[in-house]
């Protein structure tokens, strides 16, 4: 006999919705504690990615960010493809840090603005951190002016104009 | 003046949606090219967790105005310390295998 989660679990509502690969930021989520979470078991057939389970899990600490389920004796086998791991849906909002580095020419450089030529075009009011090799190897941060493409030598390159960034020592009183 | 190479990092914003222990799903509003390899770093109750990914996928999502979904997979390049999010995906994997679990209706 099924025994309702939400019951058993005080979840504020009772509409659940997750789906293995297309996973949509819009879909409706039972209001979890901070101790609980979603834990999604999904598996790839040869037609279609499935979803073959979710489960509530309770976290044996009081982190807010997740836990893992362990799978049901049954499903273990049918784990085929790509995903293998059993995934959970974080419930609290965690934010984080992508760095993403890409090498760049250095073509013009002032007190203010360096010049630097890529493959990649960038955003303009992206932050970053410039790294220039020895002997003048530092580290400045960096926030994108602009982005414009040309072409060199036949190849598409992006000039970005980056603006340095001086981080301000606060005033001690 | 020669041009003189360095290297660019970008820091771009990402929103952790779920997470297993070979990779996770991350929002940003930059799209991201397949097999790009970047460093994740998350804030999580003021600890930070830190680790190599490989971009494995990239979509857009229907609806939005510019904003991907990423699919993350964790590189191995180096052994998994306490402060790397494969180590604490480890442990959460682990803790929770111990505890029953309660399967929510709807979901096949």
């Amino acid at each position: 006999m099924w025994v309702s989660p939400h019951a058993a679990r005080d979840v504020k509502t009772s509409f659940v919705a997750v789906f293995g690969d297309n996973f949509q930021p819009f879909q409706t989520f039972p209001v979890l504690r901070r101790c609980d979470v979603l834990v999604n078991h999904t598996c790839t057939t040869p037609r279609r990615k499935c979803t073959v389970g979710t489960f509530l899990a309770r976290l044996p600490s009081q982190s807010g960010v997740a836990a893992f389920g362990g799978l049901p004796g049954p499903l273990k086998d049918n784990m085929l493809g790509r995903r293998s791991h059993p995934r959970c849906v974080i419930p609290a909002s965690v934010e984080g840090v992508l760095c993403v580095s890409r090498d760049v020419l250095v073509r013009d450089r002032d007190r203010e603005h360096v010049t630097v030529v890529s493959r990649e075009p960038g955003v303009p009011g992206e932050r970053g951190q410039l790294t220039l090799p020895a002997p003048d190897a530092e580290s400045v941060a960096v926030r994108l002016s602009s982005s414009r493409p040309i072409v060199i030598d036949g190849a598409v390159r992006h000039v970005l104009q980056l603006k340095l960034v001086v981080e301000r020592v606060p005033d001690v009183a | 003046m020669a041009d003189q190479l360095a290297v660019l990092t970008r820091d771009l914003p990402v929103r952790l949606l779920n997470c297993s222990a070979s990779g996770c799903l991350v929002e940003t509003s930059v799209r991201l090219e397949v097999s790009t390899v970047a460093s994740l770093t998350l804030n999580v109750d003021g600890r930070h967790f830190t680790d190599d990914v490989l971009v494995a996928w990239c979509k857009a999502i229907a609806g939005s105005d510019a904003r991907y979904h990423v699919g993350l997979r964790f590189v191995w390049t180096a052994a998994a310390t306490p402060n790397t999010l494969r180590m604490m995906a480890h442990q959460l994997v682990a803790a929770v295998s111990g505890s029953g679990t309660d399967q929510v209706p709807g979901a096949y």
